[in-house]
């Protein structure tokens, strides 16, 4: 199997997936969650089914730019703008006389403006100090290559997921691809793992290439990934069986967390064998030393 | 590398005392005479007195788990003179008072950052929260008079009765004095004697009432109850304290025997009566008590499932080594266990998270050993040195790994939100122990069964047997 000869095709495979996300992300932005742009949010669960459009009517007549959404038949998402401490109790009364609330089942919560602000900061934040301290252990443990090279292929990850929860949440207008607290926690083990994944190959490349052989560079890349291939498939695996398992059974409240998780390790798993080693090759290529 | 028996006996022992952490109910429910099944009367708690060792063993749930609510409220509109950080730490201490004298279990009330209080009512929903915050303490000022009070004054009153009753032959008299006439309290020293005391100042109603009741004070002699008055939070005696001299101008200064902390603690109980600012709700946050609940059976069910697969997986794709694999996540998941409860670390939805991921990377320190083994083994080396081999070369992978996530546990645990800290302390112990089931555990079990006869069927380990060249 020649995974690094065929490099182009794979890295033009990432940006297929990439290039739409990014688009979706200039064009539309994100579906925010209350978390990142404040708001009070009712997760309402009832005890017979009741439609979403009838809990809209409703919330319409108190302007607050209410968005109900189904979320399963006994059950819906309302979020709202931020309301005050006075109009939630009304509404919350409104709501709990009109309909058939099942108060032991559902979840409320409420971000206050300045709390949303710091979130988004401290986000991007986490992201970018955890990548410096990751290229920095990297450099000291493999070389500065195999450091940025890991690193691209974690940003790799992190592109794809945050594109594909854009057009989950703006095109497909679902509440899967809202962006929250969640999504980033999603996103931070994304990360952990992709890193993982990527340094169990390198670590074959950094042992071959100390062994003497006849090998060039690039079919020294390409027999490493084979040879670290069973491990990365079988990992991903167990880590993807395990996941599909929560999807199915989570709650509303998290599956979209489950689904992130789901979709930046599947992500992980391709962009450590498909990406970051060939991209070391790449980098000889250009710069040979 | 043979069996090394140090190393087995600390798995042993570690084993142990996991599994009596993870059982410590049932010893608990054995020690207290509690039937093994229903629900327990009492906390759970392991005392280790030689140590100094106390902590409550059982597994601390997230209000997410178990329903409550939980708000960041934010102090603006600080009176002048005080800092915010005080006046945040007076609100907490203040709340803290409320919650606590409403009898909630298991809250917390904690200030965080500059303004911010966080609290956390379990079982509690949002409007009941509300009510409890709101609910000011009531500071009365009383003095002794001489007479016995009867039981039905005392109730009257709604005074404990052994504080009412602390002096033979006097009896707590009400001055109308009263917490809503404090507009301030702080922490001062004294200047003579450089003691901690608490100054403390009325609007003018209380004011002349203060300097009327201090005076009559001070004309009895010193020692006595009547020399005293008495100040009462709720329906308990906080202080009695001496009057030296009478009090008028609207402030005083209770002195008298106060430690720098009780001193702090008694200026925050007379604020009681009015928060040092405005006190806004941040966010909020509800999850009704079936809601935690159905969650966490989602979670158990879900990680039983995980375990499962995993178990069923390793059996099948690498047999004998399988087994061994198996018996080491097991050991792994009841010391992971038992180091949440004994820290009494707060298990959350996302924390649960954390700890399911950590039990894919453990899995992953094996596959990593057991990948090597094979080749090792195809390569036709022993059994023996194959497995030493094997730990040997996936020892730099598992660890470079493990440690770039331990670094992105440290940045979340250091800079993120409480639910980011949640996952990220689980991943960490979670990535810890694998570190430590991998390399320790994993590696002793194969070295026994390297040791024994009949499991050197190359087949045992899905390799065949190399050909002989």
């Amino acid at each position: 199997m020649d995974i690094v000869g065929r490099r182009n095709w794979y890295f033009l495979l990432s940006l297929a997936i990439i290039l739409p996300g990014i688009v979706s992300m200039l064009v539309f932005g994100f579906r925010l969650g209350i978390d990142f742009q404040g708001g009070d949010q009712y997760n309402l669960a009832f005890k017979q089914p009741v439609q979403a459009s009838a809990v809209q009517k409703e919330m319409d007549t108190f302007n607050v730019e209410a968005v109900v959404q189904q979320a399963g038949p006994n059950g819906v998402l309302v979020t709202t703008k931020p309301l005050g401490n006075a109009q939630e109790t009304t509404i919350r009364a409104d709501l709990t006389a009109k309909f058939p609330v099942d108060t032991s089942k559902s979840s409320y919560s409420s971000v206050g403006p300045t709390i949303a602000k710091e979130l988004v900061v401290g986000a991007g934040g986490l992201i970018a100090i955890a990548s410096i301290l990751i290229v920095a252990y990297l450099s000291f443990r493999f070389n500065y290559k195999f450091a940025v090279c890991a690193v691209l292929a974690l940003l790799h990850d992190v592109f794809l997921l945050t594109g594909v929860y854009s057009i989950l949440g703006r095109v497909f207008n679902s509440p899967l691809g809202e962006i929250n607290t969640l999504f980033v926690t999603a996103a931070l083990t994304v990360i952990g793992f992709s890193v993982h994944d990527t340094i169990v190959i390198f670590d074959r490349i950094r042992e071959n290439l100390r062994q003497a052989s006849r090998l060039t560079f690039e079919q020294n890349v390409n027999l490493s990934i084979i040879q670290s291939l069973a491990r990365s498939l079988n990992t991903s695996m167990t880590v993807v069986f395990v996941l599909v398992a929560l999807f199915l059974i989570s709650p509303q409240s998290i599956k979209g967390f489950t689904l992130a998780l789901l979709v930046g390790i599947v992500s992980g798993t391709y962009s450590s064998i498909f990406n970051a080693s060939p991209l070391l090759v790449v980098w000889r290529r250009l710069d040979p030393r | 590398m043979r069996v090394d028996r140090r190393l087995l006996l600390l798995i042993g022992v570690i084993a142990l005392l996991a599994l009596f952490i993870d059982g410590f109910a049932y010893v608990y429910r054995l020690a207290t005479n509690q039937p093994l099944t229903g629900s327990l009367r009492g906390v759970p708690t392991l005392s280790i007195p030689f140590l100094g060792f106390e902590q409550q063993i059982y597994v601390h749930k997230g209000l997410d788990l178990q329903g409550g609510t939980r708000l960041e409220l934010e102090i603006t509109g600080v009176r002048s003179g005080t800092t915010i950080q005080d006046a945040r730490d007076v609100a907490a201490a203040i709340l803290e008072r409320r919650v606590n004298s409403s009898g909630y279990a298991e809250s917390v009330v904690r200030p965080e950052g500059t303004n911010r209080i966080i609290v956390e009512l379990p079982g509690v929903n949002l409007e009941q929260a509300k009510q409890i915050l709101g609910k000011t303490s009531y500071l009365r000022i009383f003095e002794w008079v001489p007479g016995t009070a009867d039981a039905k004054t005392i109730q009257d009153l709604k005074l404990n009765p052994t504080d009412a009753n602390k002096y033979q032959g006097y009896k707590p008299q009400f001055t109308n004095i009263d917490g809503s006439m404090v507009t301030s309290a702080s922490r001062s020293t004294d200047a003579n004697t450089n003691l901690p005391d608490v100054s403390f100042s009325l609007n003018s109603t209380g004011s002349d009432r203060f300097c009327t009741l201090t005076r009559d004070r001070v004309s009895h002699p010193s020692g006595t109850p009547e020399n005293k008055i008495a100040i009462f939070i709720d329906q308990n005696l906080v202080e009695d304290a001496d009057v030296q001299s009478e009090i008028c101008g609207g402030s005083g200064i209770i002195t008298g025997g106060f430690t720098a902390a009780s001193a702090q603690a008694l200026a925050v109980q007379l604020n009681s009566g009015a928060l040092p600012g405005t006190i806004t709700i941040a966010s909020a946050s509800e999850v009704g008590a079936t809601l935690g609940a159905t969650t966490v059976q989602l979670s158990l069910l879900a990680g039983a499932f995980g375990l499962a697969i995993v178990i069923l997986f390793m059996l099948l794709y690498y047999r004998l080594p399988g087994v061994v694999a198996s018996l080491a996540l097991i050991l792994y998941a009841a010391i992971a266990l038992a180091i949440f409860k004994l820290f009494g670390i707060t298990l959350t939805l996302a924390g649960l998270a954390g700890f399911i991921l950590s039990v894919g990377m453990a899995v992953d320190a094996n596959v990593l050993i057991f990948e090597r083994v094979k080749e090792e083994l195809r390569a036709g080396r022993t059994l023996g040195a194959a497995m030493e081999a094997g730990v040997h070369r996936a020892w730099p992978a598992i660890r470079d790994s493990n440690i770039s996530t331990l670094i992105t546990c440290f940045v979340l645990y250091f800079f993120g939100a409480p639910l980011i800290k949640g996952f990220a302390i689980t991943l960490a112990i979670g990535v810890a122990v694998s570190m430590f089931s991998a390399i320790v555990t994993t590696q002793q079990f194969l070295q026994i069964l390297a040791g024994l006869r009949p499991a050197r069927r190359l087949a045992f380990y899905g390799v065949e047997a190399p050909k002989a060249a």
